[in-house]
């Protein structure tokens, strides 16, 4: 029998059979469910291209079990589970945090940035930030500062004290003065707003891809980036240098033009084809 | 670079996340409606 012949069989014994009928969409249901998990974590943890992947071999091998007549048909379901075994193995860090946290994983409230923000406001923040680095640079004080789109899990912003605040470049200074209570962690800014300091960050899993000479403060605001969709600006307490992480790589000595670069891309849409 | 758009805009945020749920709902269904059919031909 061709698959034509054999797909036709299939839905002539389904429209006389309810029972039959029934059955079928619980079990799309319920592989839909398993689907969309698998994926959205791929897509959450920014594993796009295993999303292609796992697509692609799902088609392929559905033709090719479709078309071998001996073969048993139930040996497809060794594709989904050889990708759910490959992300417990590549993600195994990851699949903790989330079990352990589940009870306290939510969003940031994002009601706070979506108030109207300018221009100017803008600028503003950004030239106050960039001041703050660099007088925390000169002096040599250790600074995490999160840059966030209130993409923040509410368990990082919790374990550190709510600030809720505009941003200036004396406050930011005031949170990082060595021995003040919160000058051991990092910061979250969402939009124009100081959302919190003193937050615990998850570290880097990277073993090789970071300088052995860079600390835990680089390896917490790297490790923030690889799992999350944010920037992370790190003053070295040990050297004064400011670097820069986005995506698990770092970028280290940043000067001005390279900090209001970065900043720039975080408040601003670049738009390439603009239409009026 | 061309400023525009503010970019931290939380509507705008929303909106992409909204689409992204659309799109892998639809291929999750895509998928498991796939594996049924060829678990049972």
């Amino acid at each position: 029998m061709n698959i034509g012949e054999r797909l036709s069989e299939f839905f002539s014994k389904m429209s006389g059979n309810s029972e039959m009928l029934i059955a079928l969409v619980v079990a799309v249901l319920v592989f839909s469910v398993l689907y969309f998990y698998l994926i959205k974590f791929y897509v959450n943890h920014g594993a796009n291209i295993l999303v292609s992947l796992f697509v692609a071999v799902m088609i392929i091998a559905a033709g090719v079990i479709s078309m071998a007549q001996t073969m048993n048909s139930a040996m497809f379901l060794i594709v989904p589970a050889i990708f759910i075994v490959l992300t417990v193995v590549l993600y195994s860090v990851e699949i903790k945090r989330l079990i352990l946290a589940k009870k306290s994983i939510k969003l940031y409230d994002m009601k706070h940035s979506s108030r109207a923000i300018d221009g100017e406001k803008v600028e503003k923040c950004i030239n106050e930030i960039i001041k703050a680095l660099q007088n925390m640079s000169k002096n040599d004080v250790g600074a995490i500062i999160v840059l966030s789109s209130g993409n923040v899990p509410g368990q990082i912003i919790d374990s550190g004290v709510r600030i809720e605040s505009d941003i200036s470049s004396e406050l930011i200074e005031s949170v990082f003065f060595p021995k003040t209570p919160l000058h051991d962690g990092a910061m979250i800014i969402n939009s124009t707003k100081i959302v919190a300091a003193g937050c615990f960050l998850p570290l880097s899993q990277n073993v090789d891809g970071i300088p052995k000479d860079l600390g835990t403060r680089h390896r917490a605001g790297i490790g923030v980036t690889e799992t999350i969709d944010v920037m992370s600006l790190i003053v070295s307490e040990e050297t004064g240098i400011i670097s820069v992480a986005k995506a698990g790589k770092i970028s280290r000595y940043a000067d001005y033009e390279k900090l209001k670069q970065t900043l720039s891309q975080y408040y601003w849409q670049e738009l390439d084809n603009m239409s009026i | 670079m061309d400023k525009g758009k503010i970019k931290t805009d939380s509507n705008e945020n929303r909106t992409k996340e909204v689409w992204k749920t659309i799109g892998v709902i639809a291929l999750s269904v895509f998928l498991a409606v796939l594996t049924v059919v060829v678990i049972n031909i």
